[in-house]
């Protein structure tokens, strides 16, 4: 047994890298039931884990910045120290030479782009103006031309926008932000819910319990909120109701935290209304499946009332 | 994300440990080669974006601008990067850093306290029931909140400590303050932690089951 929040084993932390054996394996469990420091992070590691979920556009995001990275850093736009062109080339080591060849190179792919425009410009100049006499007046001479077989000519450099934009981002998160809104709304109900049946108020408890099971049927609060209306229902001299809450979560939590609960609710329901044989059928399941758990003593009892 | 915090980023992992794959790419990139650069983003972005998803919660608004700061700083940073630490735990300590840094000055608890009692910042896996994927998103956002709380050495280290499982000896180095330090900061960040997450009462209830 660890004191307080100071224990100093990294057993956890191995274990979470993958790097324990079968016998640490054990000791990890023996010493998580005896220090609750340890526990306690354990609980919260795995918390965190639980929000590694990756999102359907998380190819494009890191294609986008991998974009960005591509052309801030290789353009020698500001990326920190990165982007000083002077150190790069100090630090690179790219022979001068090479430099001033590249140089060149694109002064004669640029000289001879011109020349072109020129020669192109003069030959349709007077066709053009016929034709569309405004636009021979307002477009810059060769310059449109030029642009265009020096686009032909120079391979263009990736878009520096990506497909994706990370900054502003609008379209990117309206998806996520709808989520996150559902979410919060259903969450807020149910607390709200919550805070209500702790109050007393059991007539407006239940009405947001609805209201969320209504306009969140596919929520996990709504889920949830399955056994507390149940107890709520129950409460009311409503067992019928009651009933349908207890198993409409034993339908469809697969699995959940609260079927000991969802399990207790059912077999008070149906003592209420008279079913005995699914009554000692749903208190002998409780019995069985969650023998530790807080109701099994009831049932038993209940069990032996019913025998 | 200070020159500082990125040196301080630079740690740890000094034990053997296989040859990096990466440190050729990032030392490229740290030369100012742009495809470096890019294939070293492709290849970390990834961990560095669910570093930053963790840190401030998966629905947060800001997660790919900070991601994107991020990214930038750890190129900034590959110019000074010694190779104590592996460059893909480098990448994911200069995140867990930024996003720190970016849930303080962006004061996001006030914004998350809009949402009273906390939404839920995950979609419910399917391998968690409804309970325990409500109490896990509560007890994430107390420990963020806590984080945004706590004096800036102890949130750093119950970060690294919680989000990127960092042993007390690589917070030490990571930190460069011994380990006796590392583990006070521990001790104080865990207490604070067990505390935050006792007195909530949304999430005792929660753990009561939702009430009857």
């Amino acid at each position: 047994m660890i004191a307080g929040d100071d224990c100093r084993s990294d057993l956890l932390v191995a274990a979470r890298r993958g790097r324990l054996s079968d016998g640490g394996r054990l000791a990890l469990d023996a010493h998580l039931a005896g220090c609750p420091s340890c526990r306690m992070s354990h609980e919260v590691s795995a918390d965190f884990d639980g929000a590694e979920a990756v999102d359907l556009r998380d190819g494009a995001r890191i294609r986008a910045l991998a974009d960005r990275a591509r052309s801030s850093v290789g353009s020698g736009a500001s990326l920190g120290r990165v982007g000083s062109a002077r150190s790069r080339d100090k630090r690179s080591g790219t022979p001068v030479r090479l430099r001033a060849l590249g140089a060149a190179a694109a002064l004669i792919v640029f000289c001879g782009s011109a020349s072109a425009a020129v020669w192109w410009w003069r030959r349709s100049a007077p066709e053009r103006a016929t034709v569309a006499p405004r636009a021979a007046v307002s477009t810059p001479p060769a310059s449109a031309p030029a642009r265009r077989r020096e686009e032909a000519l120079v391979p263009q450099p990736p878009p520096l926008v990506a497909p994706i934009r990370l900054r502003p981002r609008p379209a990117l998160h309206a998806a996520l932000e709808t989520r996150a809104g559902l979410a919060a709304s259903a969450t807020s109900i149910l607390q709200q819910a919550t805070e209500a049946r702790q109050r007393g108020d059991r007539a407006r408890a239940a009405e947001l319990y609805r209201r969320l099971q209504h306009e969140f049927p596919a929520s996990a609060e709504a889920v949830l909120s399955a056994i507390p209306l149940g107890g709520l229902l129950l409460g009311d001299g409503l067992p019928r109701a009651a009933l349908v809450q207890f198993d409409d979560y034993l339908g469809r939590s697969q699995g959940g935290a609260l079927i000991p609960e969802a399990l207790y609710g059912r077999a008070r329901a149906l003592g209420r209304l008279g079913d005995r044989v699914e009554e000692r059928r749903t208190w002998t399941r409780l019995c069985a499946d969650f023998p530790d758990s807080a109701y099994a003593p009831l049932g038993r009892h209940r069990l032996a009332e019913i025998e | 994300m200070t020159s500082e915090d990125a040196q301080a980023a630079d740690g740890g992992w000094a034990s053997v440990r296989p040859p990096d794959a990466l440190l050729g790419v990032a030392r490229a990139a740290g030369r100012g080669d742009g495809d470096a650069a890019a294939t070293l983003v492709s290849e970390l972005g990834g961990g560095m974006l669910r570093v930053v998803r963790k840190v401030m919660g998966h629905q947060h608004p800001d997660v790919d601008d900070v991601t994107q700061d991020a990214v930038v700083a750890f190129l900034g940073s590959l110019e000074t990067f010694r190779g104590a630490c592996s460059v893909e735990h480098f990448a994911r300590r200069i995140a867990l850093l930024t996003a720190l840094g970016a849930r303080r000055r962006a004061k996001v608890r006030q914004r998350e306290a809009e949402a009273e009692g906390g939404a839920i910042d995950d979609l419910p896996g399917d391998e968690l029931s409804p309970l325990a994927t409500t109490v896990a998103s509560r007890r994430r956002a107390l420990v963020r909140r806590l984080l945004d709380d706590l004096p800036e050495v102890i949130a750093e280290a119950l970060a690294l400590h919680f989000i990127l499982d960092h042993t007390v000896e690589e917070i030490a180095v990571a930190t460069a303050v011994p380990a006796n330090t590392v583990w006070s900061r521990l001790r104080l960040g865990k207490r604070a932690l067990r505390r935050k997450l006792e007195g909530d009462v949304h999430l005792a209830e929660m753990l009561r089951g939702g009430g009857r």
